[in-house]
């Protein structure tokens, strides 16, 4: 199976933040969430794989290709907001994009301008977020991309329309070869949709993988007290006066007391405890 | 390319009619003498292709770009290509409404050809004056950054010096100045309007390269 997304050694230097040795791929025809707290370098991570900025270091190769211009075609990218001139119509968006994409089809885009019930004589500005988000994948649909790469494509809609974008995302999905890499951090969107996870923290790489062997290597762990011997092994340990939890690797709960209960990590446990160990870890640090 | 310019040219659709209040202020400069007519015209178009700078932060337009499939290096050229563009139309048009003006003028001028394409060469001279100083500021920081240094400096400065000079050459004892240059450039044609269009062209490639130097390192 071929990799539509391959990241190698990827490094970027800012003032106050590192992105160091990002390494990762994503097989083609698969849905990845690239997860991670706030500032944790998920968006400089699109920003490099779409050029707006240049790595210090590192390749990406986009559906085998580097990731340069040409690459673009095939591309479907998507920032918080997609970035259309306020004042255009969808039916000016149509005639301003249509000329860059050999494969632009018209009826498509037609088609789901009507389904989603998008005037083509409104101005962008009008649009609710939800109705600028649905614009920019009718534009994407209707240019055939094969790999879309959206930036928190679900934050700051209501419930409603965050569930019309993970329906469009899936139907995405159907067709052969398609593949999304999305930043967010709304678990459950990654619950729903992922196949594969890229976890990023402070500008490190923590996890990439499948979804399950993210959330299978791990459960929960609460009791009252929580051996000596345990400590090292615990993640993102909360000690309570009634008891403690925290989150441990599956291969390492042996030993525990007989009070202590496991149970099921979500990809929100693990993201949750993973921050607050290495929050912990800078706190003893300062 | 031809897809980039079309874009530029529609991202600026809200200030297209700002190109009928140019031609009332160049009418207006006519009526002083049509001799300015077309250098005016020629900044005057040239300034509004600037707006293709002020609109490009308002929508991401930037950004917007990188999304597509085009490299950095054609939409700096298709920016310049859509200027120079509107330059030559700002100079077309000026050499158009010369004949006009002449008719209602303070000063009234016979138009020689010499004459003429020394008057189109300084035109294009203040221009690649203009680019040099600011498109290649605007293209690293961008219009909100970038317009102290790449528009309002350059634009007092030069526009300054260029008021200074007609103000000068209206002084007493000074009124056949820009005439008796005009005779020198005309009885010269080929180092001063040859001069000129070189240097003219030196600065639009020193300011074309500069911009795709600062614009191909600019992250965004």
């Amino acid at each position: 199976m071929d990799n539509a997304i391959e990241v190698r050694g990827l490094c970027k230097q800012y003032s106050g933040f590192a992105l160091n040795d990002i390494n990762f791929c994503v097989p083609e025809g698969f849905c990845c969430g690239l997860v991670g707290p706030n500032g944790a370098g998920k968006t400089t991570i699109l920003k490099a794989m779409t050029g707006m900025i240049k790595a210090d270091s590192g390749e990406i190769y986009l559906l085998n290709r580097p990731c340069d211009a040409p690459v673009r075609e095939e591309l479907g990218i998507l920032f918080d907001q997609p970035y259309f001139q306020e004042d255009w119509t969808p039916l000016n968006i149509e005639r301003s994009i249509k000329p860059f994409y050999r494969n632009w089809d018209t009826a498509i885009y037609q088609d789901l301008l009507d389904r989603f019930s998008l005037d083509p004589r409104k101005k962008f500005k009008k649009f609710s977020n939800g109705m600028k988000q649905k614009l920019a994948m009718a534009v994407h649909l209707s240019h055939k991309s094969k790999l879309l790469l959206l930036d928190e494509p679900t934050s700051g809609l209501d419930p409603a329309a965050r569930d019309e974008m993970l329906d469009l995302m899936r139907e995405y999905l159907l067709k052969e070869g398609r593949t999304i890499l999305f930043s967010t951090h709304i678990t459950s969107d990654l619950e729903h949709l992922a196949d594969f996870i890229v976890y990023i923290s402070h500008g490190n790489l923590i996890f990439s993988g499948e979804k399950e062997e993210f959330t299978d290597s791990y459960c929960i762990v609460r009791g009252r007290k929580i051996p000596e011997k345990k400590r090292k092994d615990a993640i993102g340990l909360r000690e309570y006066s009634s008891g403690f939890e925290c989150l441990m690797e599956l291969s390492k709960v042996g030993g525990l007391p007989k009070d202590a209960v496991t149970e099921r990590a979500a990809i929100h446990d693990v993201i949750v405890f993973m921050e607050r160990r290495q929050n912990n870890a800078s706190d003893y640090k300062t | 390319m031809l897809q980039i310019i079309k874009l530029d040219w529609s991202t600026i659709k809200y200030s297209q009619k700002r190109i009928f209040i140019i031609l009332p202020c160049v009418f207006l400069a006519g009526y002083i003498s049509s001799i300015y007519v077309v250098p005016t015209s020629a900044i005057l178009f040239f300034l509004f292709s600037l707006n293709l700078y002020a609109v490009e932060e308002k929508g991401d337009l930037n950004r917007f770009y990188l999304t597509l499939p085009v490299t950095r290096n054609t939409i700096v050229t298709g920016r310049y290509c859509l200027s120079l563009f509107m330059v030559f139309g700002g100079i077309a048009a000026g050499i158009i409404l010369m004949p006009i003006t002449n008719l209602v003028s303070f000063s009234k001028w016979y138009p020689d050809l010499k004459w003429m394409i020394t008057i189109v060469a300084f035109s294009l001279f203040v221009c690649a004056l203009f680019y040099f100083f600011m498109y290649p500021i605007l293209f690293k920081l961008g219009y909100q950054r970038g317009k102290f240094w790449g528009f309002y400096l350059p634009a007092v400065l030069l526009g300054s010096i260029y008021i200074a000079f007609l103000e000068y050459a209206s002084l007493p004892g000074k009124e056949t100045l820009i005439t008796d240059l005009l005779i020198y450039a005309s009885e010269h044609l080929i180092l001063i309007c040859g001069g000129m269009l070189f240097l003219t062209f030196a600065l639009l490639v020193a300011s074309y390269l500069l911009s795709l130097h600062f614009y191909i390192r600019r992250e965004f």
